[in-house]
């Protein structure tokens, strides 16, 4: 006669992955993709960067000293450490600018994005989860503000508007909507045809619920993605708007600024420009690197199921 | 096929319309477009006399109506700046503009789409790491900034390439390189993308398992799938490429819309940026037509299709 | 009540589990051709593909996945052998090993042997290279895949889809594939076939579409059709017809097919033989009468005692469904024991110590199973 044999239960077959061992998963993706690391390790720099600015900074970037203007970097004939990349046409020294410009960016980047997601995740569910007559509206504003080059519509609306970073925020949060809208309404859609909202409901679970249960979860991962490389855009043409002298008052440092002046003076002072370009292109292989490392840590997490 | 194209051309109607009054509202929209065009220095009589004479005095939907109506007559408003009819100026500049975003268009295509194709086929390869690295470059270097990059190294050091005007076949070089690097670098991730994405697709293992050799697989069932693909994405580059020529041109004194633009700008010439807004708006979704025509043509399952 | 020739000739009745196969319209022209029966009493001599120790594994980012255990069977013939299991079995696995079609960076075959047999020649499949396993592919092994939406090219007509593979293997010109294509779109039943030839995937319905990939499976006439779960996409009505097809074509070309299915009732409709697999191994291998009337393996037990009956309503003890006990095993394991020790209700000491190999328990019968369920006792002899 068989003896009683163990039966495997589905308890031992599945672990509910606690944060230690998600943040340990985390980690191990993190060191095998060096680019990954790179843009992680960039990002914080940048941030640091921002934040501690007033400490890193050698000089006072408003500070204009005419007597030392028009100063090449230190690697060059006529520099000096004092300033490490020389100076500009006022005696302004450009690292504390570009370190100073930091703030700037990451400002508008960041509270761009939270304006533009916040608006677009809201549009992107009403449209997706209602359907029907709200869901034609809300994407055909989406598709009527998409249609517009993007350039052109932000110039407009600052040229109309006026010059405060204020504005520029705001400017950017609303005309960057439209992409989390349709990100944000694919995913509900998404999730509505998977069933599982259909079975939420026939057990009576309230729309709210249903939402913030099911919904929210999964829009996370495409979200933040979203985030990060709308970041990089915003900061893109945020300088893009500096340098066309519609963005911040040109006595604030933002690298856009910093362009405008350096185009004045390229033949002959040529690092004016360089710099501040360089910083540009730095910050946005960061965020772009990041956007790519978290599209693959969040995307194949929440999709694959753990067989 | 044909309910395709029906409701591709009448949706592009209706946001031509969208565009028309969005533009037009977003004129409007401290409340007083007079304060906004004459100069700081104007006396209160001077806005006022302004005011009446542009007719912003009048209700803003009898405002909308007679503009709206006027472009049926190719009336886009008259430039403060210029004392023109703005649609005159707009079409003496377009040739520029559409020689600049061709050209960037052909310069980014021709490398991008190869590298993209081959880095998809090949991941991993030298011509993928090549490609990938190219992409990303191109998307992190702000355009404007590598104008002035190109104008230093090219027209200033090696004086090969002339920095400003439309006046050699010449000119058009450095300013469509500047303009067309960053749609280079997306393309090609995502000519990449679309081909690893079709690599794994069902259809191109029914392919192996026929045993057709990988050329033909690569030709026939790859390309096929990602050129369709491709089609919308061009066209979308396209539109970013129009909003790119704003500064290029710019910085190149390059005769075209975008550069036309930022003058109006800077003359506070609204009635001129309302006109150039909506025109190239309105290319802009002309071109997204087009490519959505060329689209179905391209794919069977539209072109034969219910 | 249906009669299906089985081994050598006689005749077996079968009670079919999904109904009579439908209506096909006939095509006379075939049938009534002279020279058209295969001839059945030949086939059990002769294996055409012999796969021994076969070791498939995945490396993924979670682990190892071992997906074949060391696979071993004979294909013969002309016959017709189902690979049955669920979903994780290594079903499909395995037979995609044999020709280098399982993605290759994660996937590796580690171990073993897979010889196809032909015309005299032996050809060791494991050990070609990309280019002849190229010839291999479409030539002399076809493939019917389960998805026929996705598994065709959308940008391509299906006249050149089957005709592709024509013009590869078999040398012949563009205008001749077509010729020979439409002809072999009448023999899978596809009306209006020169019209056809020129039409695109979409405009078909999903059971012409599998038709269209049982045309290019069997494009140029290969020994060995692997249908991959060919009807599990596609109504049960159509899926008559498809099985109806493909045994007819089987009996006019005399090729030998695979068929990979977890559903029992096309088992009972197609197969001579068939293959039982659990947890990456072959856990029963038997002709199909002798499988339904006779299963040694307790895991084979549970599954036929798992289908419904209508006849048998009232007269079981409870009214319950029967179902096994527990879950699949987890692949990222390697196999030291019996996989389906687990879920087993007859296992003893010996079953959790070594893996059991295919055992010889009656005429072409083999289960991997220390239990003698018969006779309610360990096997004596357990020696393979």
């Amino acid at each position: 006669m068989a003896e009683a044999t163990p039966t495997t239960t589905l308890d031992d077959l599945y672990e509910e992955p606690t944060w230690g061992s998600r943040l340990a998963y985390v980690g191990r993706l993190l060191l095998q993709d060096k680019s990954g690391i790179l843009g992680v390790t960039l990002f914080v720099l940048i941030v640091i960067t921002a934040v501690f600015a007033p400490a890193i900074a050698p000089h006072d970037p408003l500070d204009q000293n005419l007597g030392v203007a028009k100063q090449p970097p230190a690697y060059q004939e006529g520099g000096s450490w004092e300033y490490p990349l020389g100076t500009d046409n006022l005696g302004r020294d450009m690292l504390s600018r570009i370190i100073y410009g930091t703030r700037v960016s990451l400002t508008v980047g960041f509270f761009g994005v939270l304006i533009a997601a916040t608006l677009g995740m809201v549009g992107g569910l009403l449209a997706g989860y209602l359907g029907g007559r709200v869901d034609t509206v809300i994407m055909g504003g989406v598709n009527l503000i998409l249609a517009i080059p993007y350039l052109v519509l932000v110039v407009v609306l600052a040229a109309i508007l006026g010059r405060s970073l204020f504005i520029v925020i705001l400017i950017f949060g609303v005309t960057d909507s439209p992409i989390f809208a349709r990100v944000t309404r694919g995913e509900v859609l998404r999730i509505r045809e998977s069933g599982y909202v259909e079975s939420a409901v026939s057990i009576g679970a309230r729309t709210s619920r249903i939402i913030f249960d099911h919904i929210f979860p999964n829009l996370i991962g495409p979200l933040v993605t979203l985030a990060t490389f709308e970041m990089s855009a915003m900061i893109f043409y945020e300088a893009g708007l500096s340098f066309l002298g519609l963005s911040v008052p040109p006595t604030v440092p933002s690298w856009g600024n910093m362009l405008t002046d350096g185009r004045k003076f390229l033949n002959i002072y040529p690092w004016i420009a360089i710099y501040p370009g360089i910083a540009i292109a730095i910050t946005a292989l960061a965020f772009n690197l990041l956007g790519d490392w978290l599209r693959d840590v969040l995307d194949p997490r929440l999709r694959r199921s753990r067989n | 096929m044909q309910r395709y194209l029906i409701s591709r051309i009448l949706q592009s109607f209706l946001l031509l319309l969208g565009v028309v009054v969005l533009v037009f509202f977003m004129v409007r929209l401290t409340g007083d477009p007079a304060r906004l065009m004459v100069p700081r220095d104007a006396t209160q009589e001077q806005v006022d006399n302004f005011r009446e004479a542009m007719g912003f005095n009048r209700p803003v939907y009898v405002q909308f109506f007679d503009f709206f109506l006027g472009i049926f007559r190719g009336d886009l408003g008259d430039s403060l700046n210029f004392r023109q009819p703005a649609l005159e100026l707009i079409l003496e500049r377009l040739p520029g503009t559409i020689q600049l975003a061709v050209t960037a268009m052909a310069l980014a295509i021709v490398i991008a789409i190869p590298l993209g194709i081959i880095g998809g086929i090949n991941p991993g390869s030298l011509i993928d790491s090549i490609g990938r690295s190219v992409g990303l470059i191109g998307q992190v270097i702000p355009n404007f900034w590598l104008a002035l990059i190109l104008i230093l190294i090219f027209a200033v050091h090696l004086g090969w390439f002339p920095s400003f005007g439309r006046d050699s076949l010449s000119s058009v070089v450095l300013p469509a390189v500047a303009l067309g690097v960053a749609t280079m670098g997306q393309l090609v991730r995502l000519t990449r993308s679309a081909v690893l994405e079709i690599r794994n697709e069902d259809y191109i293992r029914t392919a192996r398992s026929k045993g057709l050799t990988r050329a033909a697989i690569a030709a026939r069932h790859v390309f096929r799938n990602a050129s369709i693909a491709l089609i919308s994405v061009i066209g979308v580059s396209f539109t970013y490429l129009l909003g790119g020529s704003v500064y290029i041109e710019t910085i190149f004194s390059w005769p075209g819309l975008g550069n036309l633009l930022d003058q109006a700008i800077r003359a506070r010439d609204f009635p001129l940026v309302q006109a150039i807004a909506i025109f190239i708006a309105g290319f802009a979704i002309l071109m997204s037509l087009a490519t959505d025509i060329m689209y179905g043509l391209v794919d069977p399952r539209i072109r034969y299709g219910r | 009540m249906a009669k299906i020739s089985g081994a050598a000739g006689d005749q077996v009745d079968l009670e079919w589990r999904i109904g009579d196969f439908g209506n096909e319209p006939v095509d006379h022209e075939l049938v009534n051709s002279p020279d058209v029966k295969f001839d059945r009493k030949e086939w059990r001599m002769q294996p055409i593909l012999q796969v021994k120790d076969l070791v498939t594994r995945f490396y993924s980012v979670d682990g190892v996945v071992h997906a074949v255990n060391g696979v071993h069977f004979n294909l013969y013939e002309g016959e017709t052998l189902a690979v049955v299991g669920e979903s994780g079995s290594g079903k499909s696995v395995t037979m995609m090993s044999i020709i280098g079609l399982i993605p290759q960076p994660p996937g590796k075959v580690e171990g073993g042997e897979a010889f196809l047999f032909e015309n005299g020649k032996t050809t060791d499949l494991l050990k070609l290279s990309d280019q002849q396993l190229r010839l291999v592919r479409g030539g002399k092994i076809g493939f019917i895949f389960q998805d026929p939406i996705s598994s065709l090219n959308p940008t391509m007509t299906i006249g050149r889809q089957i005709a592709e593979s024509m013009t590869e293997h078999l040398g012949i010109s563009r205008s001749e594939a077509r010729l020979r294509t439409i002809k072999l779109l009448r023999q899978v039943g596809i009306p209006d076939a020169e019209r056809r030839y020129d039409s695109y995937p979409h405009a078909f319905s999903g059971g012409m579409r599998q038709r269209v990939m049982i045309a290019i499976a069997v494009a140029c006439e290969p020994s060995v059709v692997i249908a991959d779960e060919p009807t599990t996409a596609l109504d049960v009505t159509v899926q008559a017809q498809i099985v109806d097809l493909v045994k007819r074509l089987q009996e006019t070309m005399g090729v030998a097919v695979i068929w990979i299915t977890h559903d029992l009732g096309v088992v009972a409709g197609i197969a001579d033989r068939v293959l039982v697999m659990y947890g990456g191994t072959i856990v029963e291998n038997a002709q199909v009468d002798e499988l339904y009337e006779n299963p040694q393996h307790p895991y084979t037990i549970g599954l036929l005692r798992a289908i419904p009956r209508v006849d048998e309503l009232g007269e079981a003890e409870s009214e319950e469904l029967a179902i096994i006990e527990g879950a699949p095993p987890d692949l990222l394991k390697p196999l030291v024991c019996c996989p389906f020790a687990p879920r087993c209700e007859y296992t003893f000491d010996r079953c959790w110590q070594e893996t059991p190999p295919l055992i010889s328990v009656g005429d072409g019968h083999e289960a991997a199973c220390f239990y003698d369920v018969t006779h309610d006792q360990p096997r004596i002899d357990t020696v393979a």
